[in-house]
C-alpha cells in the first residue's frame, strides 16, 4: 500500500507541474506536428486486464535537447476483471481527510464495505496529462494520468459481502460504471481513471516500445444507495484499485524520437 | 467489437466459473424421508428460496431439537452444479464470513431432491434466520431463503 501511495503522490506532482511547462513550451523550436504520439497499451495481472488506446501531444522545453516534455492527450481504457472486490469509494468514508491530505491519512477500515461481481468491465475515455524525460537518445521514462472524462459499460450484478449490510435490502444489487470521471487525488477521485509509469525504447525513429506499471481505478455505482451499519453509511460508489504490469507500442508518425 | 473482445477475455479467465453450464453435470435426484416425530420442545421454521443463479429453487425447513441438534431439510430442491458451493445458515440475506455457519458443501446438481443435513454448532443463535446457497470460489450467491 505504501508503494501505491508514493506512486499517487508522484503522479499528483507531475500532473500539476505538467500544465505550466506545456504552456511555456509553445515557444520551443520543436514543430507542433512532430510531437504527436499514438499508443496501444495492454496491462495485466491476476484475473484482470486493461487495454488502452491513446493519442497525446508533448511539448519539449529547454533550449537544445528538450529532454523534458510535457503534454496532454486523450485515452480510451477498457478494463475487465474476474471476481474482484469493489470497496467503498467516497473519501468521506474511507479517510479522515477529504483534501490533498487524503493520501497521507489513515484508512478507516471500519467504514469499508465490499461488493463483488463475477465479471467487471468498465470502459472510459479521459483527458490525460503526460510527462516524459529522455534519458538517452532512444530511451524515455515517463508518467501519465487521466484527468477527467466519462465511463460506460453494461450493468452488472454484484453480491454484497458486508457483515453490517442492513436488513430489508436485496443481497444482490445491480450496478453500472460511474459515468463521470474526475481526478481529485487518491480516494477523492471519482469514476474510472488510468495512470502509467513507464520506460520506453525507440526501435526506430517512429516506433517505440514501452514497459512499466499501470495503476487504475475502476468504479461502479449501484442503482440505489446501500445502507450499512443501521444507516450510518449510505453509499452507492464502489472502487477497485488495479495495479498491473504494462507493455505498449508507441507510434510517432511525424517526428523523431 | 468490444463485446467480442470482452467475451474472449472473460471466458479465458473464467473457464470453470460458477455459471459455466457447458458440460454434462451430475444431477442428484435423491428423496429422503421428511423429519418425523419432532421431540417435545423442539422448534421448526421454514422458507422458500429466492433464486439469483443456477436455477435454484425449492423449500427449506429447519428443526432444532431439545439438545440443539439442527436438522436442515431441503425439499423439492433444484440447482445446477457449480464449484465450491456451500449451504450456510446466516444472520443476513447476503453472504459475509462473519455472519454464516456452514451446513454442508454441495458437489452435485439437484433436481427435485429432498435432503436432510444434521449438524450441531454451538455458535448457532436465533438470529441465523437465513439459508444461503453460495459459491465461495466466485463469490456468487445462488439464492437465499428466509426462515419464518
Amino acid at each position: 500500500m505504501r508503494f501505491v501511495e508514493i506512486y499517487t503522490i508522484c503522479l499528483t506532482f507531475l500532473c500539476v507541474s505538467a500544465i505550466a511547462p506545456a504552456t511555456l513550451a509553445q515557444e520551443s523550436p520543436a514543430r507542433y506536428y512532430e510531437q504527436h504520439y499514438f499508443d496501444v497499451a495492454v496491462s495485466g495481472g491476476s484475473g484482470k486486464f486493461a487495454g488502452a488506446l491513446a493519442w497525446n501531444h508533448l511539448h519539449g522545453f529547454g533550449k537544445k535537447q528538450q529532454r523534458f516534455k510535457a503534454g496532454y492527450g486523450v485515452r480510451f481504457t477498457g478494463f475487465v476483471a474476474a471476481n474482484k472486490y469493489y470497496t467503498t469509494a467516497p473519501a468521506k468514508y474511507t479517510s479522515t481527510e477529504q483534501n490533498l491530505g487524503t493520501i497521507f491519512s489513515k484508512t478507516l477500515q471500519e467504514n469499508i464495505d465490499t461488493i463483488t461481481t463475477a465479471t467487471a468491465a468498465t470502459y472510459s475515455v479521459n483527458l490525460a496529462v503526460y510527462l516524459q524525460y529522455t534519458l538517452r537518445p532512444r530511451l524515455d521514462i515517463g508518467v501519465n494520468i487521466d484527468l477527467l472524462g466519462f465511463s460506460f459499460g453494461s450493468e452488472k450484478r454484484f453480491n454484497i459481502l458486508s457483515s453490517v449490510y442492513d436488513a430489508g435490502q436485496a443481497p444482490v444489487q445491480q450496478a453500472s460504471p460511474t459515468s463521470f470521471n474526475l481526478l481529485l487525488t487518491s480516494d477523492n477521485d471519482k469514476g474510472s481513471l488510468n495512470s502509467e509509469f513507464y520506460i520506453r525504447y525507440w526501435l526506430t525513429e517512429k516506433i517505440g516500445i514501452r514497459a512499466g506499471y499501470t495503476f487504475l481505478f475502476s468504479e461502479y455505482r449501484t442503482k440505489q444507495n446501500l445502507s450499512f451499519d443501521n444507516g450510518r453509511i449510505m453509499n452507492d460508489r464502489y472502487r477497485y484499485k488495479a495495479a498491473m504490469a504494462l507493455v505498449a507500442v508507441t507510434f510517432k508518425p511525424f517526428g523523431k524520437s | 467489437m468490444i463485446t467480442r473482445l470482452q467475451w474472449v477475455i472473460i471466458s479465458s479467465m473464467l473457464m470453470f466459473a460458477c455459471n459455466s453450464e457447458d458440460k454434462p453435470q451430475p444431477v442428484n435426484t435423491i428423496v429422503e424421508p421428511p423429519v418425523t416425530n419432532p421431540q417435545a420442545g423442539s422448534s421448526s421454521s421454514a422458507g422458500s428460496f429466492v433464486s439469483y443463479e443456477h436455477g435454484l429453487a425449492g423449500k427449506v425447513l429447519l428443526y432444532i431439537d431439545t439438545t440443539n441438534v439442527i436438522t436442515l431439510r431441503l425439499e423439492q430442491f433444484t440447482m445446477t452444479q457449480g464449484p465450491d458451493v456451500h449451504v450456510y445458515l446466516s444472520k443476513s440475506s447476503n453472504y459475509s464470513a462473519a455472519n454464516v455457519l456452514e451446513v454442508t458443501k454441495l458437489t452435485t446438481g439437484f433436481q427435485g431432491s429432498s435432503i436432510n443435513f444434521t449438524f450441531h454448532d454451538t455458535r448457532y443463535t436465533a438470529a441465523h434466520v437465513f439459508v444461503l446457497v453460495y459459491c465461495n470460489q466466485y463469490n456468487s450467491l445462488f439464492g437465499y431463503a428466509e426462515l419464518q
